[in-house]
């Protein structure tokens, strides 16, 4: 050993190394509850799953899956379910934040408060009241859309194939705008009121204010609702299953009513099967909604 | 110093949570139920009040018993089950329906419980093909205490209205007297095409076995003849408008409603329904079922007592098991029907109202088929039998459907 070398093993690390170590130790030592509250909890289940999807039942059950007629329908439903009920919360919801924020609107809170109502209620309480809005013999929409002359006779909101689908994707708007208004409103309240202000005095008009100045500053919340409202969309279940079971004749089925229904059969093969579709689905979503938050995290730190 | 006093406080609060829940657990395994001593049972919630009475009788006969009694819900009782059946931990006597043994009989999961089968409980004593559901070659795995199949309810009110004199008793006259009722709001009949599967296929298949079809060791031998004038009925009666369009809309408890409020005149349903219409003041009728010329056949289903192979205490469960299964008990017990010929005695069980659906019970039923295989076809026939009312598929495309798809998962004689 060299002189050098021994003088370096004999003062060892600076303090600050130490320290630094020890933040290093404390930190590991404080998030190791949680991680393995998450590994428990989420990660065991994934590769439980990822275990009986490649297994030779697995295999056998995408072998089914894709092989069966209702498959491509059901991905069809999927992507009709999600991009209506996506762009319906999007628009709803920024309308309604728009409106809260308007200086003309009298007792904002009052209404706040009203719209947020579809937020709180129990989704099975929702699916329900709407299940019976909606039905042939005693629903309120057809009775409403009889008595304005918009239809002759009543629509089988659920037991049509061809509208099934979309007065679902409604139900789901309803339950899930009002959250989007949440988001959008506490953005609209980061605006500077100046801003809006020059752009009237250069003599924009509203829609000029809204595209040019309001919606590019939202930007980002729009952004993260629209991919929020996205993985909520592919894991909805509840509101079509209390409706109609994923019926009539599979058409509301969606890929998270598919894995429930094979699990009422008892069929866990393929359970995991469309499970990992499913997973892989969310996942991309899931991966660009992290991706947009480290971005905006790292964006409001600069 | 102000910090190092949060400190403390936080530290003090942390560690008395720490030592409450600490000493909560310490108590409860300290002062828990001895396995030995107790049964758990899960009940239904319909059956509560009259089982915490037989409990009470139960635990007095047998003080060294205790019964835990848990509720279950219609619409979570089968996963709730199912998973405490899977996971190894579950309660020592649970109250299921028989049509959903077979599955976990497969599995292993159920006691035999061929011993409790004796003089004081013979065989014979069951109605035929209640103990075939809960039975296989290795053994019977539950005793039935409820069994009841659906038969024909009718409105006489609407009945006389459109100058009919009586129920039909062949698919003819069912089809004839339909669209006969059918004027207006009111329609000649209607079935559950929304909600659970089984419900649906059971009446599909009830008239498929009046066809010609049979049902073996849980398996339904279809073929497309029998399939084909099943959803002539169930899914053709819809598109052709004789049968409710809300049919596709509807459970179970929906058609019933919509036959209260007048909507439809006459439906296949449970003899615990016509209580209800007779409660809101209707003027309801039964009957058979109606067959291709003659009384049709039905599904006959109900509930039993099984124990779990991981019971805890299997001795006391099947102690309560004999308590609950005694004639009298059952009796007491059952909303409908005993499944014990013995029980079925008492008059309330054969007035005007009910008698129909006894004589259905007794004479044109068969044990609901519920193999596993079956089971995991289910939903292909349901979804079949709502395109048919949906007219997208022909009924006897629907029946080559199922049959194509019954053959691939049963074998050729499914």
């Amino acid at each position: 050993m060299t002189a050098a070398g021994a003088a370096a093993t004999i003062a060892g690390p600076s303090p600050a190394a130490r320290a630094a170590r020890s933040r290093r130790r404390t930190g590991l030592a404080l998030t190791l509850p949680a991680v393995l509250v998450m590994a428990g909890l989420t990660i065991v289940p994934v590769v439980s799953v990822l275990q009986r999807a490649v297994s030779g039942d697995g295999r056998a059950a995408f072998g089914r899956l894709v092989g069966s007629p209702d498959f491509v329908q059901v991905l069809l439903n999927t992507a009709v379910w999600t991009v209506v009920a996506v762009v319906g919360a999007l628009v709803v919801g920024h309308a309604a934040a728009l409106l809260m924020h308007s200086r003309h609107l009298r007792l904002a809170g009052f209404w706040r408060g009203l719209f947020m109502i579809p937020w709180i209620i129990p989704n099975v309480v929702g699916a329900t009241v709407w299940k019976w809005n909606f039905s042939v013999d005693y629903g309120l929409v057809n009775h409403w859309l009889l008595q304005a002359g918009l239809i002759a006779e009543p629509v089988g909101w659920l037991s049509d194939p061809s509208v099934v689908l979309i007065a679902l994707a409604v139900v789901q708007v309803w339950f899930t705008a009002p959250f989007i208004m949440l988001m959008v409103s506490a953005a609209l309240t980061a605006i500077p009121e100046e801003r809006i202000e020059a752009a009237r005095i250069d003599g924009a008009g509203g829609v000029a204010v809204l595209r040019h100045i309001i919606l590019p500053a939202i930007r980002t919340t729009t952004g993260l609702a629209a991919l929020l409202m996205v993985v909520w969309a592919l894991n909805s279940f509840t509101i079509i299953w209390v409706a109609t079971g994923g019926g009539p004749a599979g058409a509301s089925t969606i890929l998270p009513i598919l894995i429930y229904q094979a699990f009422q059969t008892g069929d866990a093969a393929m359970v995991s099967a469309v499970a990992l579709i499913q997973l892989v689905v969310s996942m991309v979503f899931a991966a660009i909604y992290v991706r947009a938050v480290r971005d905006d995290m790292e964006e409001a730190a600069s | 110093m102000r910090v190092r006093g949060r400190t403390a406080a936080f530290i003090g609060v942390t560690a008395a949570m720490v030592i409450g829940v600490a000493a909560t657990i310490i108590y409860s395994v300290g002062t828990g139920r001895d396995p030995s001593r107790t049964v758990t049972w899960w009940v239904p919630n319909w059956d509560t009040p009259i089982a915490t009475d037989l409990v009470a009788e139960f635990e007095a006969q047998n003080p060294d018993l205790s019964v835990e009694m848990v509720e279950t819900t219609s619409d979570t009782m089968a996963n709730k089950i199912s998973v405490a059946l899977d996971s190894g931990d579950p309660p020592d006597v649970i109250t299921e329906l028989a049509s959903r043994t077979r599955t976990s009989i497969a599995k292993g999961a159920l006691a035999d419980l061929s011993d409790l089968y004796g003089p004081d409980m013979p065989r014979s004593d069951f109605i035929p093909g209640a103990l075939d559901a809960v039975t296989n070659d290795t053994g019977t795995y539950a005793v039935p205490y409820r069994w009841d199949c659906i038969a024909l309810i009718y409105n006489k009110d609407l009945f006389a209205a459109a100058g009919i004199a009586g129920p039909p008793a062949t698919w003819a006259e069912l089809e004839a007297t339909a669209r006969r009722l059918t004027s207006g709001d009111v329609t000649g009949t209607a079935w559950p095409m929304s909600g659970a599967a089984e419900d649906l296929v059971r009446r599909y298949l009830g008239f498929a076995l009046a066809a010609g079809a049979r049902s073996e060791n849980g398996i339904p031998l279809l073929d497309v003849a029998s399939s084909q004038a099943a959803l002539e009925i169930v899914g053709g009666s819809v598109a052709e408008g004789w049968a409710s369009r809300s049919s596709l809309e509807v459970d179970n408890t929906e058609v019933r409603e919509l036959f209260i409020n007048g909507r439809i005149a006459m439906y296949l349903g449970g003899v615990f329904d016509v209580e209800q219409q007779l409660e809101a003041g209707m003027n309801v009728g039964t009957a058979l079922t109606p067959g291709p010329d003659g009384p049709g056949v039905q599904a006959a289903d109900g509930w039993g007592y099984l124990v779990p192979a991981a019971a805890k205490n299997p001795t006391g469960a099947r102690r309560l098991v004999e308590f609950l299964a005694r004639a009298e008990n059952m009796a007491r017990l059952t909303m409908t029907y005993p499944a014990r010929i013995s029980a079925g005695g008492d008059a309330r069980f054969h007035d005007q109202y009910r008698e129909p659906h006894y004589v259905q019970l007794a004479e044109h039923s068969v044990p609901p088929p519920n193999d596993p295989a079956w089971v995991g076809v289910n939903p292909f026939v349901y979804s079949t039998i709502q395109a048919v009312a949906l007219g997208q598929v022909t009924p006897a495309d629907g029946a080559r459907a199922i049959q194509a798809e019954a053959d691939r998962v049963l074998g050729p004689t499914g």
